[in-house]
């Protein structure tokens, strides 16, 4: 290790970029006003649910501001889809996503780690096996609420090809789905990027975009490893006085 | 005590007037006396004026009459008379046949049957006779306004006795929260310019002289005949109701089956827009329970249970519940007064005639509104695809948060146990 990088404590990489931050607001902001507006309709007698439904204005305005969250998720989701495919970060960050044989083998490793049977846990790379279920669990959830949602929304629509009963399944799996969604956030995403000791109480990751050397030798150190020898190979040239 | 000034009164009379028989057709000498705004005697501790004022007698329908055509007590009797007068009997002139022309006696005998006519038979003192309601010298025919049982007067002359706490206390009826109610309702709202005066008065609903408690068979508001008596106005409902389930069962004799005040109340009926009706959209879901979740009467009459907590569960029902009033509620697909079972070709349930209802809403609506149950039971028979959609997602969401929560269970354990402290040494930068 050169001396260049043996003091580094302060430095920091960035993990996620304005644009992406801003992706992570809006649907985090229209996630939870879907979820606000669209529970207290699945769960109509717990004793908390008039108060939500008077909160938001009624339950017109429930109902408008449930199809506004619903226009919002859909208008990120399908922003998110053409960064993904047409710019180079939104393009590398969904390939590190794409699921792998390692996923599954570190997923072991955690496993080992936990029962004693190995000392180290597995070196992650920029997206380790919980980051990239949780996204491709976000992705597929998104289809179905919209899809379901869609048809509970334009439901008149919906029947002239769909049989009453359809209706009520995708009325059902709207409900659980979104149930689902909701108790993996504040259970599973909320754990590993916020709450889990060392973290606690809050990551600023979603706010500033910036995870330090010392979160990145840590939780990501293939990447790690990675950015550093580019970097040194950029360099090398430049210490030789070629261009930069 | 006032009957000493009315003896004196009368003995001055007998000194300075010549005395004489009371002449059968006259009625100066009686005002002689009674044309005195103070004269007046005391019964039961009330006193009771008998001042006669001549210009009332002149305006009313027995302007013609003279005082002894009624009080004939006191025919051929000397003046002034000794003993106190009798009641007037109304029935010698208002029989049947009577050469006066007097309306005839038909609600005579009607009244002596009526829940009045018998109580005055048994000496209730609180029970109205003819003059209680159409007043005494002032008796006006039913078409003049001035008249006490004129069209719009009538619930201010019932209620003098009927909002009286003493009598309504004693007889054990409604009193003054009914006619209170009444006041407040569509009926006493509405005024109905051919009827000249609210849409429906006291006595439009439990008739005239025949009035009976509503328990007797034969009262216009018992349970078999208060159809009608409704129907008498809502004709066109009538009829419908009458082919209805409710009305059928009714007409059978089915005693729990609905007349119309079970559902839309009785002096307190609303219209349905009225938020306070008991028939307004939010309020229908509550009215039709009070039978059709009554277990008793669900059994009886082997109706479908679980109708109410399937329609609460459905996505009208919790909009109905949070005050939508356009989604729908019982009545939107079932009908109000034309209900039938959804095996009758006609009801508004019939699987056939599905898409039409259901497309009152919802324009266009195709035959794939029948294609499912409305009230949705899930079950391995019926509505099968919720039933396994139900159990799939019960059993992973169960699976995966016991996962998560495993997990990070030993997550945090590992953690305690400070075994993420890594020694990577020059692992790091291998």
């Amino acid at each position: 290790m050169s001396n260049q990088y043996a003091s580094t404590n302060k430095r920091y990489f960035e993990r996620l970029t304005l644009n992406q931050r801003i992706q992570h607001v809006i649907m985090m902001t229209s996630f939870f006003l879907l979820v606000a507006t669209g529970l207290p309709v699945l769960f109509h007698q717990a004793s908390a649910s008039p108060a939500v439904i008077a909160f938001f204005g009624g339950f017109a305005m429930r109902s408008a501001l449930h199809r506004v969250g619903a226009i919002t998720l859909i208008g990120v989701c399908i922003y998110h889809v053409f960064h993904a495919l047409f710019t180079r970060r939104g393009h590398e960050d969904f390939m590190a996503f794409m699921p792998n044989w390692k996923d599954l083998l570190d997923a072991i490793g955690m496993m080992k780690f936990y029962f004693g049977f190995s000392r180290n846990t597995p070196r992650f790379d920029r997206y380790n096996f919980i980051e990239k279920f949780e996204y491709l669990a976000l992705g597929w959830g998104s289809v179905v609420m919209i899809i379901t949602g869609f048809i509970l929304w334009f439901e008149e629509q919906a029947m002239l090809v769909l049989p009453k009963w359809a209706l009520d399944v995708a009325a059902v799996v709207h409900g659980y789905e979104a149930m689902l969604a909701f108790l993996a956030i504040i259970v599973w995403h909320f754990y590993h990027v916020h709450f889990k000791p060392g973290v606690f109480p809050m990551s600023r990751i979603w706010l500033d975009g910036k995870i330090s050397e010392h979160e990145m030798k840590e939780e990501h150190p293939i990447e790690y490893e990675r950015i550093i020898r580019n970097q040194l190979e950029a360099n090398e040239p430049a210490e030789t006085g070629a261009e930069r | 005590m006032d009957r000493k000034i009315v003896v004196s009164l009368l003995l001055v009379g007998a000194f300075v007037l010549p005395a004489s028989v009371i002449g059968a057709g006259g009625s100066s000498k009686c005002l002689m006396c009674h044309s005195a705004t103070g004269l007046s005697k005391t019964t039961n501790g009330r006193q009771v004026s008998l001042h006669v004022e001549e210009s009332v007698l002149a305006a009313s329908a027995h302007a013609k009459k003279a005082c002894m055509d009624c009080h004939v007590d006191f025919r051929g009797q000397s003046f002034p008379h000794k003993q106190n007068a009798q009641p007037v009997e109304c029935s010698q002139c208002h029989h049947t046949g009577n050469t006066q022309g007097a309306p005839n006696m038909t609600p005579m005998t009607q009244y002596a049957d009526s829940v009045h006519g018998r109580a005055v038979h048994k000496g209730d003192r609180d029970a109205p006779r003819c003059k209680a309601c159409h007043g005494t010298h002032d008796i006006r025919k039913t078409s003049n306004p001035k008249s006490h049982v004129y069209r719009s007067n009538i619930p201010g002359t019932c209620s003098k006795c009927h909002t009286d706490s003493a009598i309504t206390k004693r007889h054990g009826i409604p009193g003054r929260a009914m006619i209170r109610s009444y006041e407040a309702s569509v009926h006493a709202k509405t005024v109905d310019k051919k009827k000249f005066g609210p849409a429906a008065v006291c006595t439009d609903c439990h008739g005239v002289h025949n009035i009976k408690a509503s328990r007797e068979g034969q009262s216009t508001i018992s349970k078999p005949h208060m159809p009608a008596t409704c129907g008498k106005c809502h004709e066109k409902l009538y009829a419908v109701y009458r082919q209805s389930i409710h009305g059928k069962a009714l007409a059978e004799g089915i005693k729990d089956a609905p007349a119309c005040t079970d559902c839309h109340g009785e002096h307190t009926i609303q219209g349905s827009s009225d938020p306070t009706s008991s028939i307004y959209p939010t309020h229908v879901v509550a009215t039709c329970s009070k039978c059709h979740e009554d277990v008793k009467i669900e059994r009886r009459y082997g109706l479908a249970a679980n109708r109410l907590n399937t329609y609460i569960d459905s996505y009208h029902g919790v909009a109905n519940k949070y005050g939508d009033i356009k989604v729908a509620n019982c009545a939107t697909c079932h009908g109000a007064h034309d209900i039938r079972p959804s095996s009758d070709p006609k009801s508004a349930i019939n699987k056939k005639n599905l898409p039409k209802t259901c497309g009152k809403c919802h324009p266009g609506a195709s035959k794939n509104f029948a294609k499912g149950s409305i009230h949705v039971l899930p079950s391995a028979k019926k509505d099968v695809g919720v039933y396994w959609v139900r159990i799939f997602y019960t059993a992973f969401i169960a699976l995966l948060m016991a996962s998560f929560c495993g997990y990070i269970v030993l997550d945090l354990f590992s953690r305690w146990r400070g075994r993420f402290r890594r020694d990577r040494g020059g692992d790091s930068t291998r």
